[in-house]
């Protein structure tokens, strides 16, 4: 494991395209949604799975909120949408988002390169039999200036619990506005930090290549990631005993406890991964992160194939699962 | 809406004044616009547009506009919206609005991003796969002549090859494809 992923969860890369003599989805009436749909799906092929998104039970729509593998935008699109994956749904395409298309590609830990290339292909394969939107100067057109151009967003996610918390994300904030960065909650705008991890991406799409954003956004997330390692170092100095108190028994809780709420878990898990990150404990990287995803209240229950409508089931459940990712 | 003086093009010039609470409008498209105002026919000119409020000038209508309210704004042809009114966030971007409101976007854009220009990766459409994809379009007669059953299996291949990330392989069939169209 390279260093840098300790701080690093996953890399995901955006793209946003819109279909050239189309409105804007929000304007689109159902035949010309559909045309649009079809146009996607006929670019794409077999190769990746077709999703009604509209269609699906709210349960499975949340999950997929949950994983990030779609936005909160799009589970709240009013009209008809369509979601296709590819095999190892490390690539998805969002179909009636606020722009026609967008694509997205997620990677393990610090891999934003890794991603772009993967969406790239994506976007590359769609191109073949799709005219997007295009101006000379301004590049892709998208539904929302702020995303023009490239139409590139990259962010990482970030596991950051001795330098950004809530109250010192304002002030990360405006220093990584100042470099046309974004710092935001698990779930993207003004959402909350979940276990101590925050989204860094681009704010600006135009005037830089796509191969230039990724690499001001590396930069900020390497420097972010030294100056946690410094702060974990200082504090594994100052409450050596204390930190790995708190991160062992979290562990112990996690394979322990009968009941535990999503916040909880997250909590734990996150003091977990200091104590794993600091050497204290060893727990690999994928336990952690699967149990961070699963813990979701409508991924939990579709990972477990059960009706966990009622929070007190879930929360029994949630905390079986768990003893089984963390036990001995 | 059709410019009232050619009633051919897209209107995006829209004057309204108010006379003694009657509203009398006029609709132009860049062109008459742009003629109008040179021939001094009575429409404001450019000069003008930008002291709009407090210059008098010559009316469009034949009255002085000193009279009453004046507006002038330019609008999108397809939604209506006002530069304004987009920037503002009271309305969303169409896609005319990007054609429409073209040389204004230049300084928005500027201020969100730093710059006005795109410098990353355009349409691939534009140089080698326009061919396969365009250019049945444009010499339908041509490629009826010869071997069109090479080469639209061949685009076929291409396409499925792409489909199956066999890049390598796309590219050897793309550069079938365009040996056998520059043979005939």
């Amino acid at each position: 494991m390279n260093d840098i992923d300790k701080f690093c969860i996953s890399s995901r890369v955006r793209i946003a395209r819109n279909v050239k003599g189309l409105p804007f989805s929000s304007d689109m009436n159902s035949s010309e949604r559909e045309t649009l749909i079809n146009k996607v799906k006929g670019a794409l092929g077999n190769k990746y799975t077709y999703i009604n998104f509209s269609d699906l039970p709210t349960t499975k729509k949340l999950s997929y909120v949950e994983r990030h593998i779609v936005s909160p935008d799009f589970l709240n699109a009013e009209n008809q949408t369509a979601l296709f994956m590819n095999y190892d749904k490390s690539v998805s395409v969002m179909v009636g988002e606020e722009d026609h298309i967008r694509i997205q590609a997620f990677a393990d830990g610090y891999a934003l390169k890794e991603a772009k290339e993967k969406a790239f292909e994506t976007e590359m394969l769609i191109e073949q039999s799709v005219e997007f939107m295009f101006d000379d100067k301004y590049g892709y057109i998208t539904k929302c200036p702020s995303n023009i151009g490239t139409g590139v967003r990259a962010s990482v996610m970030m596991f950051l619990p001795t330098t950004v918390n809530t109250n010192t994300v304002a002030s990360y904030s405006s220093e990584l506005a100042r470099l046309g960065m974004t710092i935001r909650g698990a779930f993207g705008e003004s959402s909350n930090s979940v276990g101590d991890t925050y989204q860094i991406s681009n704010n600006r799409t135009l005037g830089m290549s796509e191969d230039e954003i990724i690499d001001n956004v590396n930069n900020i997330v390497k420097a972010l990631a030294k100056r946690e390692e410094e702060n974990e170092k200082k504090l594994l100095d100052r409450s050596g005993d204390k930190l790995k108190d708190a991160s062992m028994r979290a562990l112990g809780i996690l394979r322990s406890a009968y009941m535990i709420s999503n916040d909880e878990a997250q909590e734990l898990i996150s003091r977990v991964r200091l104590g794993s990150n600091l050497g204290i404990i060893v727990v690999d990287r994928s336990s952690l992160n699967t149990a961070m995803t699963d813990s979701f209240p409508n991924t939990l229950s579709i990972v477990l194939e059960k009706d966990l409508s009622s929070p007190s089931v879930r929360d029994v459940c949630r905390a079986e699962y768990l003893k089984k990712i963390f036990g001995d | 809406m059709l410019c009232q003086e050619c009633k051919k093009n897209n209107a995006v010039y829209f004057y309204s004044e108010n006379v003694n609470g009657k509203t009398y409008s006029v609709a132009l498209c860049e062109e008459c616009k742009k003629r109008l105002t040179n021939k001094g026919s009575g429409y404001p000119s450019e000069s003008e547009y930008n002291v709009f409020d407090s210059f008098l000038f010559p009316s469009p209508f034949g009255f002085s506009l000193h009279n009453g309210n004046v507006s002038h704004t330019k609008r999108c042809s397809e939604c209506n919206s006002s530069f304004d009114e987009l920037v503002r966030g009271k309305r969303g971007f169409c896609p005319k609005c990007y054609e429409i409101f073209h040389s204004e976007l230049s300084s928005l854009l500027a201020n969100i991003h730093g710059s006005d220009r795109h410098t990353g990766k355009r349409p691939v459409i534009s140089n080698d796969t326009e061919e396969f994809h365009f250019k049945k379009e444009e010499k339908p007669e041509k490629e009826a002549e010869a071997a069109p059953d090479t080469v639209s299996s061949l685009k076929e291949d291409l396409k499925r090859a792409i489909a199956e990330e066999k890049y390598e392989d796309a590219a050897k069939i793309r550069d079938e494809i365009k040996r056998l169209e520059e043979e005939k």
